[in-house]
């Protein structure tokens, strides 16, 4: 066994000194760019050939000068850019403004002078001198700018390309709140956090991820309230990865969360604005992937998963309801069907007489024990939940007609299962769809099962054995080395006002203290005292 | 992870003592009481968990020695390598019975109580896989938990205790002072041993805790409640069963459970006392494991006591079937065994160790 695990260490070490060998040569490659070369020919020439005469690249040779010589070229993808900025600014620029210029004083100054003198139209302008940043630059959508005769180019921002508009967001709804959601365009996203926070100390830092895809990735935090400790991990973690494309925050979650091995998910992810700049001024650092509308944020805890935004815009004893309510939700969902194995096949002697002799009843015809029973309408449920996200909208209508016949009356009618079992799952399923977090729902989908299995071997006792494995399990759980189930355990009297209850906004003024260890009380506002009712009475007679 | 510091916060250090006194004494003790003490067993109680407090003050100056260092270093820090390897032996020796008894006790109960088809090595493999996975998860989880379960326990505690409200019956309490004193102090002789004095396992963890020189209060906040849970549960058992009927049950507190009716609505909640028993005895045995797998380290001095945890897990599993074969078995093993080891191996040898240990320091300073 021993022997076996130092293999694999050594196989594992071969492999990793395999890949530093092949990092080290593509760090050759890239340390040594090539240059531009002065004849804009060759230049055009190889870029064509480096992208494989791609169609959507497109390549314009303009003739500036009076001689045949002073040939420039523009180059850009199509589609990535604002099409209407380059042919009717900059291509109307190059051949009227510029051109007028340099026929002026052709001869006495080289173009690229001319061209830093005279202001291209765009909003960035940078010199690139080298085929490599040309090339990356092309295909994020910028133009360049290429003269013959000179080693030097110009990059032209000029991204504009379609994209959805902000809309309504589709997961975390709320019925008071802001109902901006964030979009596919990363630009767009960090904009839409800035409107929420003008203030100086959100700092934006942009890394790109993907050896292949080059995803943008902004890291946003608070300067001076986020934990350095936190950023610091969150950036070690993110330089880290090594992988050919990042489409969905999900993947990278994967790759930088602190343990792989849970159904719990330790890195909150939201599409909300408003959740994200909160998240901020709470000391989180929220993450920004460039192709998707859910942002991550990280540390999260597992109290923040039973959280809605809108929960800070209702009243407070309206909000800590919902919130025990989501909590009861939880373990609802967790536990009912478990719950139902267990009471049925082990403690019948728990249920009231009159209950027993009802269930007794209904039980007669079904040929399965509980188990089965609850197994086949749990596995059911879930086939129908998988074909209602997954199917083509069209055909919507025909699921909910089948799976109403499937989880109801005819399921019953059949003597298949009892009418008790139809109402336990519907509980389950209602109780589910409560938990504002997805990733959470499918967590508790994930251990209902295992829930279930201990329910029917052992009863209520391998219930309470699974609570205790999944409670020492969530503790022994960190989110970016903040304990995941803080500030419930270790336990944290300041963080109770906001977890699983939420007191008035003017008693919320510590952040979460074991994220922002040092600097954890905000902006104090006393309780607010209106006027006596007595004065208001006098002014209105 | 591994590499970090563990640290527990006295909170959780208190919340563990908690669980560790309640844990397996409840269901258990107050049969034993109303054998020796008869309806004066809450006497024998309150006397016992005062003099149980003294204990812990006691437990916590020892700890105060050497904060640094764990019962074991202590001793041997104190003793020299011979006579302090000997003492940690016996020790050692202590805790591995200690934690076969209390997997006894649930799986005896669950046999008996509950899963009576269920093989009972069946019942003892699962639980002790369930401490496995917790004292693998490290101290830190352990306490965390217990910090997470608590309110759980003495809620449900507290409920239990309000619907039995309505069947007192005071005249069980009568006549007081019939066995004279002498049966009280007999029933205290079991209760302190039973679970104070085996609280000399937490000695072993006191050098985790954040503030120890708040160890003694986290120790005596601890002591008090449980203690107080159990006076209560004792009385309780008394009050509603009478002591003749307590005495002849098994696991009176979990028939008390029984014969709570309220409104035809609520009835039988014994599965509430089977949850409280249940989660104070996972976390009574898993410190003790945890105890175990850690002190073995140190004592071979391993760099890590996870592997330790699976080999000692089956060793206690295949004690605890082969030693007991009936109920009966494990009683005279307690009553003539295993009380009087508890007051040598935590009574008796803790004092020589304290005392010897203050000696020393006085000769250093002089």
């Amino acid at each position: 066994m021993k022997k076996g695990i130092q293999l694999r260490r050594v196989k594992v070490q071969k492999k990793q000194q395999q890949k530093e060998q092949q990092q080290n040569n593509t760090d050759k490659k890239n340390k040594t760019p090539i240059p531009l070369s002065t004849n804009i020919d060759q230049n055009i020439q190889t870029i064509k050939q480096d992208l494989g005469n791609s169609a959507d690249i497109v390549i314009r040779k303009m003739n500036i000068g009076s001689s045949g010589n002073d040939q420039i070229a523009i180059c850009y993808t199509n589609g990535l850019v604002d099409t209407k900025t380059v042919q009717n600014v900059i291509i109307k620029t190059l051949l009227v403004d510029i051109r007028e210029a340099y026929l002026q004083n052709e001869n006495k100054s080289k173009l690229s002078e001319l061209f830093e003198n005279h202001t291209l139209p765009g909003g960035e302008i940078t010199k690139v001198t080298d085929l490599d940043n040309s090339k990356h630059d092309l295909l994020s959508g910028n133009t360049i700018l290429l003269i013959n005769g000179e080693s030097v180019g110009f990059s032209i921002d000029t991204k504009g390309w379609a994209s959805r508009s902000i809309e309504e967001p589709s997961t975390q709804t709320v019925v008071r709140g802001p109902k901006e959601g964030f979009v596919e365009s990363l630009r767009t996203n960090t904009a839409l956090v800035r409107r929420k926070i003008k203030s100086e100390d959100l700092w934006i830092e942009q890394i790109q991820i993907g050896q292949k895809t080059k995803t943008d990735i902004a890291i946003l935090y608070m300067n001076g309230i986020v934990n350095q400790k936190i950023l610091d991990e969150v950036k070690t973690r993110l330089k880290r990865v090594q992988v050919d494309g990042i489409f969905e925050g999900g993947s990278l979650e994967e790759l930088i969360q602190d343990e792989t091995f849970t159904p719990f998910p330790t890195i909150y992810n939201t599409e909300r604005p408003d959740s994200a700049a909160s998240n901020l001024l709470e000391g989180r650092v929220v993450i920004i992937i460039d192709g998707t509308p859910f942002a991550l944020v990280a540390p999260a805890l597992f109290v923040q998963f039973l959280q809605s935004s809108e929960d800070y815009y209702q009243r407070a004893d309206m909000a800590s309801f919902l919130r025990l309510l989501r909590f009861v939700a939880f373990m609802l969902a967790l536990l009912i069907p478990s719950s139902y194995i267990a009471v049925t096949t082990f403690h019948q002697d728990m249920l009231p007489t009159t209950l027993l002799v009802s269930l007794a009843a209904q039980r007669e015809g079904v040929p399965f024990p509980a188990f089965i029973e609850a197994l086949l309408m749990e596995i059911v449920f879930e086939i129908l939940r998988e074909a209602g996200v997954r199917m083509p909208r069209a055909i919507g209508s025909a699921i909910s007609i089948v799976g109403a016949l499937v989880l109801g009356q005819a399921a019953v009618d059949a003597g298949i299962v009892s009418n008790v079992m139809v109402i336990v799952v519907s509980i389950t399923a209602i109780s589910s769809f409560v938990i504002p977090e997805y990733n959470l729902a499918i967590a508790v989908r994930l251990l209902r099962f295992f829930f279930m299995l201990l329910a029917a071997s052992f009863g209520m006792f391998g219930i309470i054995i699974g609570l205790i494995m999944m409670v020492i399990h969530l503790t022994s759980l960190r989110s970016f080395g903040v304990p995941y189930l803080s500030p419930m355990a270790p336990f944290n009297k300041e963080g109770q006002k906001d977890s699983l209850i939420r007191l008035p906004q003017w008693a919320l003024f510590s952040r979460p203290k074991m994220i922002a260890q040092d600097d954890y009380i905000r902006e104090e506002t006393p309780a607010p005292e209106p006027k006596n009712s007595e004065d208001l009475k006098g002014e209105g007679e | 992870m591994k590499s970090q510091k563990i640290i527990i916060s006295n909170l959780q250090f208190s919340t563990l003592v908690v669980l560790f006194t309640v844990g397996s004494s409840i269901l258990i003790i107050p049969r034993k009481l109303a054998e020796a003490a008869e309806q004066d067993a809450w006497i024998s109680a309150i006397l016992t968990v005062i003099i149980g407090l003294v204990l812990v003050t006691f437990y916590s100056k020892i700890a105060g020695l050497h904060p640094d260092k764990h019962y074991f270093d202590c001793v041997k820090h104190i003793l020299g390598k011979w006579l302090g390897g000997f003492v940690i032996a016996i020790t050692y020796i202590f805790f591995f019975f200690l934690s076969v008894l209390v997997l006894w006790n649930i799986g005896d109960f669950l046999k008996t109580q509950i899963l009576v088809n269920t093989p009972i090595t069946v019942i003892f493999i699962l639980f002790m896989m369930t401490v496995i996975f917790g004292v693998r998860a490290g101290l830190e989880s352990i306490a965390r938990s217990s910090e997470i379960f608590i309110p759980w326990i003495l809620s449900l505690m507290f409920l239990t205790v309000i619907f039995l409200i309505g069947s007192l019956e005071t005249e069980n309490l009568l006549p007081v002072f019939e066995g004279g004193i002498q049966s009280i102090v007999y029933g205290s002789y079991y209760f302190l041993s039973f679970p104070f004095l085996e609280l000399l396992t937490f000695l072993m963890i006191t050098p985790y805790v954040k503030t120890k020189k708040r160890v003694k209060h986290s120790f005596m906040e601890g002591v008090l409640i449980g203690g107080l849970v159990l006076t209560i549960a004792i009385t309780f058992c008394i009050l509603v069963l009478g002591a003749d009927f307590t005495e002849r049950n098994s696991f009176p507190f979990y028939v008390l459970g029984k014969k709570v009716t309220i409104a035809d609505i609520l009835e039988r909640v014994e599965v509430f006392i089977a949850i409280i028993w249940f989660l104070s005895i996972y976390f009574k045995l898993a410190v003790t494991v945890y105890v175990l797998t850690s002190g073995l380290q140190s004592i071979f001095k391993l760099k890590d006591y996870r592997p330790l945890t699976l080999p000692i897990g089956m060793l206690i599993i295949v004690t605890a079937t082969l030693m007991f074969s009936t109920t009966m078995k494990q009683v005279e093993f307690s009553e003539v065994f295993f009380y009087p080891f508890t007051y040598i191996v935590c009574l008796v040898i803790p004092t020589t160790v304290y005392i010897t240990g203050l000696i020393k320091q006085k000769r250093k300073r002089a």
